[in-house]
């Protein structure tokens, strides 16, 4: 039906050696192609395996969204971050100086066409997008989003005017990292940080500690991180360093029961670890939470979440349920969990997605498919014709 | 082949799949009896089913069988209804290690036997006490005769319950009345002395105001005979308190626009506690259920009508006759257990071509081929207007569509090229591929009801369909892999050879190339449902990663093909891997038992898996070492 002979062949033989150097050969070689299939390979069994004992979240962190995995802990082989780059530019290279520009290629220069984009697609999202969660009462509305894993350290004065709030990144604190925040006139000055501690107080410890803080912890120890990293608490020590010379040190961790402040020179500082918040373009509000099972089963039917969109003085209400979220501009909301309380209050729960690049991978698909299509029926029908050349006239 | 030709098959085909379809089955009462019986609808797990399709569903969790013996499933359902004592008999409680028997002091009969209810019963306490301590433990802590004993209770305890979902409208024992006033004054024949719970039930009111007067002017004496009220209306009372929570949910009433089912028990014990009349869907089934147990095939025949007719009235549409029907039509049919004898003999007769009257064995192999296929077809068309949703919603389904599919394929290549290797495939993978289905189809009803986020027959037509006729294309490739190795060393150096290799190659080529873009489409087709419904394309989830390498495996295999790192021979080793990686995808990863697609876990298939990666494996790298050294090349 399809002519198997690798029409690669010729093609290798056509590309230009005397335009293009051993160099651009080399990228747009299909056996760099095989290599990094290869490796694509067994870098997704790998990191599939790894999933059953640590985790969707590690096993992304470690194989799918870097560049290197260590095998032992030191020696590199190459993840998928690299493997999509090279395969990119190998795509890219191929589709310029490899593959012919020539009425039979071309569902073939269309699929490679469509991968391209695809990989831009995949960066787009993988350096752009933003995911973050929603947790509404019924009743209640917000503004803003709540990361599942990053943190940020909030500081704000009270008592003058309107409340302003400044929030760091606190992911990436090292010790001896300094920020500054200059209305306020304060420098803080990293001391420890830990993506995952427990906490204790002066009894727990025993070791007393002379940093502030509202909740009563004297003291942190790091712990392992978890398997799901929603279930980290982080934790940090930092000297908050004023002005006027006065050094004062601060504990703080994610599950403080309040907000510590401290008072330097009658002013009400005041600080906060905390999930890190995106501001969203929309206030929402949730009207009316349901779900419903099938009869006489405890199997869900579908849940649905009636909410209200307020976008300045435009008001509407929506429904957002299974495989039905609200999109607005680039952000979409999807029905991802529920609560009900032992008091029948109903709690439901949003993923919140921003991603600008989300119909990339849309397009880029149906291009491939395409592209895949129309190769198959072209060499179907050419080596039919080819077949039909061949054949002994009587 | 020529027009008249195809004609004739075509004809064949209807003819002898209508004929096997439409063979009649033996009945417990002679004639048609059961057929109304069959269709009256019950609710189980959150889908309204014809009782024929639970009886099956039910005889398939105890013995692992979906007939007992050579009966029907409703047939020894009935005997399980109206005559529980000679159904006690039946040997249907699959057990497979005997070391659970031992504990409860059983008789072993074999390793893996079927046991019945009267042989356990006399251990039926001490299996509740240590089903109940096994399952005190954490689930990783039991062993497999723990998780067996839970089961088993399970098993006897549902059982129990089909026993007693009719009995209100048997005499019992325990519901007597001597004193011939009393009887008199409850409207009761004088010439029993046991009665029915529903026939008790008639006079309720009278019985509670005949307690309260006694409890009032305790140890006076008189009539209504206190002492026998009171006792009739505990053992009522213990009769409720047993079968409440019955789970036999056949009639319907509504509340409040809702839908809402009951089980007959749980109408009287609503209306015991309100002292309220039982509803009419109750006599009607005491109808009969005195009409089977006294023998009266007609009139229990036309008060199952008339129980069924009430329940359509009132579905109002929910379910249509017409549906209920089909499905009793499609579990008397069989077709995909009967579609796989059409490819046995179909792979028969074709292996009887290469031997004797070539012509005509391989006419009448291809033409069974396709009787099959018509048969599968029509199993196929039956699910999707039952369940009105794409077949392809769960393990079970998805075999018995790509099984279809790559029969399908089978017949095209056999049509275009006529040379053996589409029927040859066909038939083999239409059989393997029903053989697992019908595995899975042992684990309870294949039609389950779909969780909210698999629910969207647009989603399941695109994503679920396309990538299952993907699977089917790369595992059709890998199966005529097998045979591009075959002939390659087993025959004989002639100048026909290259042309038979070229032909087999050009198979596995194609079908590799059909399987590539379909299998594409499947997986960025399910990255647009993940993006609809949980807000990411791509998450590296197992299941995704599992369809990922069936493609990435397939693009290296072409790949290899362009660089010339692969001639054929490579390549169609290659393609029998390919079978590999789809059978990791299709239920490997379902064995690791993480991330968000735990819609199809399977058990027990783990070793089975392994065994045909290592078979295969071993047998690809044999035939590697083989060519090479012989210089096949």
């Amino acid at each position: 039906l399809l002519s198997p002979n690798p029409c690669g062949s010729d093609h290798n033989q056509n590309v230009k050696k005397n335009k293009t150097g051993s160099f651009i050969q080399l990228v747009a070689s299909p056996k760099l192609t095989v290599i990094c299939l290869s490796l694509l390979v067994i870098v997704v069994i790998w990191g599939t395996v790894y999933q059953v004992d640590h985790g969707l979240y590690q096993a992304q962190q470690k194989f799918f969204h870097s560049w290197f995995v260590f095998l032992f802990g030191f020696i590199p082989f190459p993840a998928i971050v690299l493997l999509f780059w090279i395969l990119f530019f190998n795509v890219l290279a191929s589709l310029l100086f490899r593959i012919p520009f020539r009425l039979a290629n071309i569902g073939n220069i269309i699929t490679h066409l469509g991968i391209l984009i695809f990989f831009v697609g995949g960066f787009f999202t993988f350096y752009y997008s933003q995911e973050s969660s929603l947790s509404l009462r019924e009743g209640d509305s917000s503004r803003f989003s709540i990361s599942g894993m990053s943190w940020e350290l909030a500081v704000w004065e009270e008592g003058r005017g309107n409340r302003r709030i400044y929030a760091v990144d606190s992911d990436r604190f090292r010790p001896g990292d300094a920020v500054d925040f200059e209305t306020l006139g304060l420098r803080i000055r990293i001391e420890s940080y830990y993506r995952n501690c427990a906490a204790y107080s002066k009894t727990d410890a025993g070791d007393e500690s002379a940093a502030i803080n509202a909740s009563g912890i004297h003291h942190l120890k790091v712990e392992k991180e978890a398997k799901e990293p929603s279930e980290n608490m982080a934790g940090m020590l930092f000297s908050a360093e004023f002005t006027g010379g006065k050094n004062i040190p601060v504990l703080l961790y994610g599950g403080d029961r309040q907000e510590t402040a401290i008072h330097p020179d009658g002013k009400n500082i005041f600080f906060s670890l905390r999930k890190k918040r995106f501001p969203l373009p929309f206030s929402l509000k949730l009207i009316d939470f349901r779900r419903q099972f099938y009869p006489g089963s405890e199997i869900a039917r579908s849940y649905e979440s009636e909410v209200e969109l307020a976008v300045g003085n435009l008001h509407r209400n929506i429904i957002i349920s299974m495989n039905k979220p609200l999109r607005y501009k680039d952000f979409t909301l999807y029905q991802s969990s529920y609560y009900i309380a032992p008091d029948g209050t109903e709690f439901t729960f949003l993923a919140v997605v921003r991603n600008a690049g989300r119909l990339l991978p849309y397009i880029s698909s149906i291009i491939i498919f395409l592209g895949l299509c129309i190769h198959f029926l072209a060499m179907l029908f050419l080596n039919r014709k080819k077949a039909r050349k061949n054949r002994p006239k009587p | 082949m020529s027009r008249k030709n195809i004609i004739l098959c075509l004809w064949l085909t209807l003819l002898a799949a209508g004929s096997v379809c439409l063979y009649p089955e033996p009945d417990l009462f002679t004639g048609s009896a059961l057929e109304n019986f069959r269709k009256m609808v019950i609710l189980e797990n959150g889908r309204k089913k014809p009782l024929d399709t639970f009886a099956q569903n039910m005889l398939k969790q105890f013995s692992g069988k979906s007939r007992y013996g050579h009966e029907p499933a409703i047939q020894w359902l009935a005997r399980v209804l109206f005559f529980p004592e000679k159904a006690s008999r039946d040997r249907i409680f699959l057990i497979g290690h005997s070391e659970v028997l031992n504990s409860l002091g059983v008789a072993v009969t074999g390793e893996r036997d079927r046991y019945s209810f009267a042989q356990l019963e006399k251990s039926l306490g001490r299996l509740k006490d240590l089903a109940f301590s096994a399952s005190r433990l954490e689930g990783q802590d039991r062993s497999i005769v723990e998780n067996e004993i839970i089961l088993l209770y399970n098993k006897v305890y549902v059982y129990q319950e089909l026993r007693r979902a009719f009995r209100f409208a048997v005499p019992e024992p325990d519901l007597s009345i001597s004193n011939p006033e009393l009887k008199q004054w409850l409207k009761l024949p004088e010439d029993r002395e046991i009665f029915s719970f529903l026939e008790l039930m008639k006079n309720i009111r009278e019985l509670n105001r005949a307690k309260q007067s006694f409890r009032k002017n305790e140890n006076t004496g008189g009539f209504p005979p206190g002492n026998e009220v009171l006792k009739i209306l505990d053992s009522m009372e213990n009769w409720l308190r047993l079968n409440r929570e019955s789970t036999f949910t056949v009639i319907y009433r509504p509340e409040n626009g809702k839908e809402n089912w009951l089980s007959p028990w749980q109408c009287l014990n609503e209306s015991f506690q309100s002292q309220a009349t039982a509803p009419d869907e109750v006599f009607r089934i005491n109808e009969f259920v005195n009409d089977f147990i006294r023998g009266r095939q007609q009139e229990f025949d036309q008060s199952v009508r008339r129980f069924n007719d009430g329940v359509m009235n009132r579905l109002k549409g929910k379910l249509t006759a017409g549906r209920v029907s089909l499905e009793v039509f499609y579990n008397k049919a069989d077709p995909f257990y009967r579609a796989q004898f059409f490819y046995g003999f179909s792979l028969f007769l074709l292996l009887i071509s290469f031997l004797i009257l070539k012509k005509w064995f391989y006419r009448l192999s291809f033409f069974l081929l396709l009787s099959g296929l018509f048969l599968h077809l029509l199993g196929l068309v039956c699910r999707i207007l039952i369940m009105q949703r794409p077949p392809a919603t769960n393990l079970y389904e998805t075999f018995i569509f790509s099984g279809w599919i790559t029969v399908v394929i089978g017949v095209i290549l056999e049509w275009f090229k006529k040379k053996n290797i589409g029927i040859l495939t066909g038939s083999i993978t239409g059989i393997v591929m029903l053989l697992i289905a019908g595995k899975y189809a042992l684990e309870g009803d294949t039609m389950g009801m779909l969780v909210a986020v698999l629910d969207s027959n647009f989603w399941l037509s695109t994503h679920v369909i396309t990538i299952t006729v993907g699977f089917a294309g790369i595992v059709i490739s890998g199966i005529i892999g097998h045979v591009y190795v075959f002939q390659k060393i087993w025959i004989r150096e002639n100048p026909k050879k290259k042309n038979i290799l070229k032909n087999t190659f050009q198979s596995v080529y194609a079908t590799q190339a059909f399987g590539l873009i379909f299998t594409f489409l499947g997986t960025v087709l399910g990255g647009m449902w993940a993006d609809q419904s949980w807000g990411r394309f791509w998450g590296w989830d197992p299941k995704e990663n599992g369809a990922l390498i069936v493609v990435l495996w397939s693009a290296l295999l072409f790949h290899s093909r362009l660089s010339n790192w692969m001639g054929e021979n490579g390549f169609s080793l290659g393609a029998i891997v390919g079978i590999i990686s789809v059978a990791l995808s299709w239920f490997g990863i379902n064995l690791l038992g993480v991330g968000l697609h735990s819609y199809g876990f399977t058990s027990g298939i783990a070793l089975a898996l392994s065994v045909f990666i290592v078979v295969e494996f071993i047998f690809v790298f044999s035939m590697a070492v083989y060519i090479r050294k012989k210089g096949l090349l």
